[in-house]
């Protein structure tokens, strides 16, 4: 009987206890109707009670953010999208993936879009979540067509100071619409992209006013991902107030130190400032000079990135070229010499006489004194329009 | 009793009168199934879509679709006429463009409604402020009342002229549609649903966005609520909306005027009192008339008297 009496007065304040929990003036909000459907909960990537935009306190590492932004390449995105599910005053809308993709790479990449991505899929898409229906069911998130406006207008409202729909859409022609109907936009291309091969910055200090910058070199030669100087861009860093902007951001904000020293944190003031123009890196300073294929390659195919620097890598051919230089496994014009008809015949020793690492001798075979041109081939030195 | 003293009392009757908290007792409010519309203007982009959807639901001189992608609009500041049920303004309050739509709030307690002598204008259960044209007399009573001074007059037509404001878009809402201004808006920065969910979903909006928001949702409880809510990232007297406070305008009048004949017991009250003055006054100058008369006697004079007096 007190056991019972016990275990009465018990559930009694369990009770009250869960009749407590449950008051809806105490702790977090309710969720808002359908916004429940969520694939994560919130402690999935939020630390705090209430993330922000501004200030979303993610866990690291575990944010479907983090990891869609790691995992997925702009290559690996659709190229073109018709968006035609909303098609009714405007014809589809032809929007370019690939090239938003690859833009936004400078400026927060996928997730800048894919604001929501489950973990383990890739990005949904936004019709996905939002519902194409105007009279909404659920009122907490906007539909598909506030989703799309919001998204592309968001960047394209600042750029273009324009809100008139042809920027993307082409309004139907006749029924009940009132305006002039325009052509539909196929196409369109982005302007080439010029990098230039030196850019020669004037500064201010004493010892050396000018600082030349090799910029072809920093992304062809070096590997350098745009992204690593051109941080924090988007399409009105270079597209709003014309003359005003600069592909590195606002100018009166632009700091080049900062960006140098992303590598060249080691280097002296006098490393840049004063140097001569054509002072660039000469990979024969290393006592390597590099020939033919070797110099047409970046730095990261034989050298790992370390740190800011780069390894240095085993000077041995066969540890880039484990598979060797059988038949069907080596490309000799990746050498800088192409081998012609004749030529390709002929077994390795047979021109390589010493070895792999030594040159062919051609007058081993050859008594014409020919030598190998690597635009027209053999040729001869005296006559060279009779060339072979 | 002086002139100071009757003053006196006369006033504090009148204030008995009013009852301190209106609002509260006030029997309107509210409604449970309200709809309403919730703007975000920290979303809209200024697009005066929704102007040109409501000229062409309404059926109001319509205007080419590329006349309102004309941004020579925004250079004045416009209300809405008889012709234009809704007009988007341009703020600058901080530098930054924000746009604002402005129309009839349909008001939970409806000054108009209220003013209205010949009950043209109703509150529907869903919420819509209906304009009933059978009815009108032409007052413009409502015109008067409203505190967003939103109501307009067609004063160019002699014959049949109406008051005209935003429907709610009425046939497209008991068809089961949005409102025209809701349905085109681009960027649905205009959320069209249950009035309580609204405001549930703009304080969840406010919680998630500090930054972004004000803390207050315009239209919660100014003049006891409105069923057009908005949401901005700068005070909405900055963007063009009267600062009312959160008394319905038919408290104040209503309960002043509901008052005065209420079970009809201030009438008579008054009566009441005015008769008790008589009779004070009277009593007052039997007196006199006595002293005199008692004095006139002795000449052997009292109506000489009594016209003196």
């Amino acid at each position: 009987m007190r056991s019972l009496l016990f275990s009465l007065v018990v559930a009694f304040f369990l009770t009250a206890g869960f009749v407590a929990a449950g008051d809806p003036f105490d702790g977090p909000m309710p969720p808002l109707k359908g916004e429940a459907v969520k694939e994560v909960d919130c402690e999935h990537c939020h630390v705090c009670e209430q993330p922000t935009y501004d200030e979303p306190c993610l866990k690291d590492q575990s944010c479907p953010r983090d990891v869609a932004a790691a995992k997925l390449s702009p290559e690996l995105g659709p190229d073109v999208i018709i968006l035609d599910q909303l098609e009714d005053l405007y014809v589809p809308v032809r929007f370019n993936h690939r090239a938003h993709a690859t833009m936004t790479e400078m400026d927060g990449g996928c997730p800048t879009c894919h604001h929501f991505t489950p973990p383990d899929r890739p990005h949904p898409e936004c019709r996905e979540c939002h519902p194409g229906s105007v009279l909404l069911s659920d009122i907490a998130q906007p539909g598909l067509k506030g989703a799309y406006h919001r998204q592309c207008l968001g960047c394209h409202v600042e750029w273009d100071s324009s809100t008139e729909c042809e920027i993307c859409h082409a309004k139907k022609a006749g029924g009940a619409l009132h305006g002039s109907a325009t052509t539909f936009t196929t196409e369109i291309h982005h302007t080439p992209i010029e990098i230039s091969d030196l850019i020669v910055m004037k500064t201010e200090y004493e010892e050396g006013d000018e600082v030349p910058f090799h910029h072809s070199a920093h992304v062809k030669l070096y590997g350098a991902e745009c992204s690593l100087c051109h941080m924090h861009q988007n399409c009105s860093s270079c597209h709003v107030h014309a003359e005003a902007s600069h592909p590195m951001g606002d100018p009166d904000k632009i700091d080049l130190h900062d960006t140098c020293y992303r590598c060249h944190d080691d280097n002296n003031c006098e490393y840049c400032h004063g140097r001569a123009h054509d002072d660039r890196f000469d990979h024969a300073d290393t006592g390597w000079l590099l020939k033919s294929y070797h110099a047409s390659v970046g730095c990261t195919t034989c050298h790992a990135r370390q740190n800011n620097g780069l390894t240095k890598p085993d000077p041995r051919c066969a540890a880039c070229h484990p598979d060797g230089w059988a038949e069907g496994k080596f490309n000799h014009s990746d050498t800088g010499v192409r081998l012609d008809e004749t030529h390709v015949e002929a077994d390795c020793v047979d021109c390589h006489t010493d070895g792999f690492g030594s040159p062919a001798i051609c007058s081993d075979c050859h008594d014409d004194d020919r030598v190998y041109n690597h635009q027209t081939g053999f040729e001869s030195p005296d006559s060279p329009e009779s060339a072979d | 009793m002086d002139r100071r003293e009757f003053t006196k009392l006369l006033g504090s009757m009148g204030l008995a009168l009013v009852p301190g908290k209106a609002a509260a007792s006030h029997p309107h409010g509210p409604l449970a199934d309200g709809v309403g519309v919730l703007v975000d203007t920290t979303v809209c982009i200024g697009c005066r879509k929704c102007e040109w959807a409501c000229n062409r639901s309404n059926n109001l001189p319509e205007e080419e679709l590329s006349s309102f992608e004309s941004k020579a609009a925004f250079d004045s500041y416009r209300r809405p006429d008889a012709s234009h049920y809704t007009v988007v303004n341009e703020f600058k309050p901080n530098g930054e463009a924000i746009w604002a739509k402005t129309q009839c709030m349909h008001c939970e307690d409806p000054a108009c409604v209220s003013a209205c002598i010949v009950s043209a204008f109703k509150k529907r259960s869903d919420g819509v402020v209906a304009y009933d044209l059978s009815r009108c007399l032409g007052c413009r009573y409502c015109i008067l009342a409203c505190p967003f001074q939103i109501p307009a007059y067609e004063y160019d037509n002699a014959f049949t002229p109406q008051v005209r404001k935003c429907t709610f878009c009425i046939e497209r809402l008991d068809e089961g549609k949005a409102p025209a201004c809701v349905s085109i808006c681009p960027v649905e920065c205009l959320t069209y649903g249950k009035r309580e969910e609204l405001i549930e979903l703009a304080h969840r909006k406010i919680e998630r966005n500090p930054d972004r928001y004000v803390d207050h949702v315009y239209g919660e409880h100014e003049v006891g609520g409105t069923s057009w809510l908005y949401l901005s990232s700068v005070p909405m007297t900055e963007l063009g909306f009267p600062d009312l406070g959160t008394d319905a305008v038919p408290c104040v009048t209503e309960t002043i005027q509901h008052s005065i004949f209420k079970n009809f017991i201030p009438p008579i009250a008054l009566f009441a009192f005015l008769c008790q003055i008589m009779w004070l006054t009277r009593e007052h100058g039997n007196s006199d008339d006595a002293e005199k008369s008692d004095t006139v006697d002795a000449y052997g004079g009292g109506d000489e008297g009594g016209t003196a007096s």
